[in-house]
């Protein structure tokens, strides 16, 4: 029995970090604000200030100054004021998730850049995380759960501490930047209406925050997980959350400005990122969720050529009953495009080699030389030539 | 996934256990599994766990080399934890020495190592067979900067395969030129014990 302990004490404690939270109202966050040493709330931010400097070394930093700089200007349009007080870090996750921390932190995470279609979408995701920051949310929470258990705070700490040794993307530590506690649904509705708020007025486009969230919810239904997203794991999204905010959206579109997407700003700044996210995405092999979000950068039409070859490494990797001639069919739509990466060839003739079609598999290898003749790989694709001869 | 990470927890608490009193003589051939011999060049501390053998001098967390010893079809990289989780890659037989590759790179980035960028993917004789070799950059999770390579084949449908890896800043190329003689003195196919079987000295 004693040595089921620790792990019951566990249970009883995650089951009352779960339970709905009883919401203690505070004044906004002003601009510029930082709480007295003698409160509480310092010592929360104490807390993530020590989060904060191993994000700073952290091996998942994205430190690209102009990918930075986009996604900060972004959270500034929609902050304002605020913007001062937000740090912005962009992390090589592959998953769909931002988060606030109370002390001014802001993580945005690759997967979620590689899902947003536009700066609309982008610009409400970090709309709403703006929202719990304004509203001190993670205070809130941090004080109900400290009136729940005391050892809830030590759990938290260790959780944040520790992460996920041996596992590729330290989520779990991660997810403790301001987002271990579980946002109470009154806190999540008040982010939902602030986001939606802050977006709109800043001209954005609000019709775009159901249409994400849609997209989300249809990769989620082809993903073996059964609950797929850090994000909406703290965030519910129910089908009356969309309904609501689309709602709003409707009776807002009209007042948007006149670049209320800016779908060229975002494929721009995301343009020389956006193969080494597909990479980073089909690396994780949740080939459903990856199917539906191939189909869905298709149809937005820009990249076709980029976007079919990592359609054809989709089928490639996946390696299911037909998927050896779904790739070359893929690989094949992509070379119709002159943003098809050189490696298409390369691929094109891997799958030819494979296949036993030696001789287009040395025109592709060929090809791919032609086009990178200084290619890291030049020599094992010369012994395949060699093989195929 | 968890069950494979408590797996990798212990297997690496045992090799860290190991590490401190076994040793390798650094003029005997050793055999690896079954399907090779190496001669060690120098003194290394080691330890071997299911289906991998590891060497170091300095310590693992600062550099290794393992020895993955067959990786059979429908296996990871470190045994059969894939059959039950599709997120973690498998080996096939029929893969290209690209493929392979990938392989590798998608495994270590499973197990911890962030932004794995491989280069330099060449034909490379694994003793007498034909095999590959790239080399590699990486970050540890907490930052640091690491290099590592990756010598292998496929025999009898098996992966052979050595990896090496390290902090970039001196332990790396520390043993770079001994692990660059380990792999040239591989010699297939000797009399070599059962799989994980690595000759030690106390």
């Amino acid at each position: 029995m004693y040595k089921y302990l620790p792990a019951l004490m566990l249970t009883i404690l995650c089951t009352a970090c779960g339970a709905p939270a009883t919401r203690e109202e505070l004044p906004d966050a002003v601009p510029g604000y930082t709480p007295d040493k003698s409160t509480d709330e310092a010592g929360l931010w104490m807390h993530m200030d020590l989060m904060e400097e191993q994000i700073k070394t952290s091996g998942q930093l994205v430190r690209d100054p102009e990918l930075n700089r986009y996604v900060r200007d972004v959270a500034c349009r929609v902050t304002g004021p605020y913007c001062g007080d937000l740090r912005v870090y962009i992390m090589r996750v592959p998953h769909f998730n931002a988060s606030m921390a109370p002390n001014g932190v802001l993580l945005v995470w690759t997967g979620l850049l590689l899902r947003a279609t536009n700066e609309a979408q982008l610009a409400y995701v970090l709309s709403h995380e703006a929202g719990h920051y304004l509203r001190r949310h993670s205070l809130q929470m941090w004080r109900d759960t400290e009136r729940k258990s005391s050892l809830f705070t030590v759990l938290n700490v260790i959780g944040a501490t520790i992460g996920v040794p041996g596992y590729a993307y330290d989520i779990a530590q991660l997810s403790a930047i301001g987002g271990t506690l579980k946002f109470s649904r009154d806190s999540e509705r008040e982010a939902d209406r602030l986001g939606y708020e802050l977006s709109t007025v800043a001209g954005y486009d609000p019709r775009q925050a159901p249409l994400l969230w849609e997209a989300l919810v249809k990769e989620s239904e082809a993903d073996d997980d059964s609950e797929p997203w850090i994000f909406f794991s703290t965030h519910p999204h129910t089908k009356e959350r969309i309904a609501t905010l689309s709602k709003l959206a409707e009776q807002a579109a009209r007042n948007s400005g006149d670049d209320a997407l800016g779908e060229e700003r975002y494929a721009k700044a995301l343009a020389p990122w956006r193969g080494m996210f597909l990479r980073d995405e089909l690396q994780q092999r949740r080939f459903g969720r990856a199917e539906v979000l191939l189909d869905r950068l298709i149809a937005s039409g820009r990249g076709l050529g980029e976007l079919y070859y990592y359609q054809g490494e989709l089928y490639r990797l996946r390696r299911a009953d037909g998927d050896q001639e779904k790739a070359q069919q893929a690989y094949r739509q992509a070379l119709r495009y002159q943003d098809a990466p050189p490696e298409t060839h390369r691929e094109l003739g891997a799958v030819y080699m494979q296949s036993g079609a030696a001789q287009q598999a040395r025109a592709a290898f060929q090809r791919y030389l032609q086009l990178r003749p200084e290619a890291e790989d030049r020599e094992m694709i010369r012994a395949y030539m060699e093989q195929l001869s | 996934m968890r069950k494979g990470l408590i797996s990798l927890l212990v297997a690496l608490a045992l090799i860290a256990v190991g590490c401190g009193r076994l040793q390798v003589a650094g003029t005997e051939r050793v055999a690896i599994g079954r399907a090779y011999t190496v001669d060690p060049q120098i003194e290394w501390s080691a330890a071997s766990q299911g289906n991998r053998d590891v060497w170091t001098v300095d310590g693992l967390t600062l550099q290794a080399v393992h020895f993955i010893k067959g990786v059979r079809k429908g296996w990871t990289l470190l045994g059969n934890r894939g059959a039950q989780n599709d997120e973690w890659p498998t080996f096939d037989p029929g893969m290209t020495p690209h493929e392979s590759l990938e392989f590798i790179v998608a495994s270590l980035s499973r197990f911890g190592l962030a932004n794995v960028e491989p280069y330099g993917l060449r034909p490379q004789p694994f003793g007498q067979a034909q095999g590959f070799r790239f080399d590699f950059d990486f970050l540890y999770p907490d930052g640091l900067e690491g290099r590592g390579l990756a010598a292998g084949a496929v025999i009898d449908d098996r992966l052979q395969l050595i990896l090496y890896v390290g902090a970039r800043q001196h332990y790396f190329p520390e043993y770079l030129d001994e692990v660059e003689a380990i792999i040239a003195s591989i010699e297939n196919g000797a009399d070599a014990e059962g799989p994980g079987n690595v000759v030690l000295h106390e």
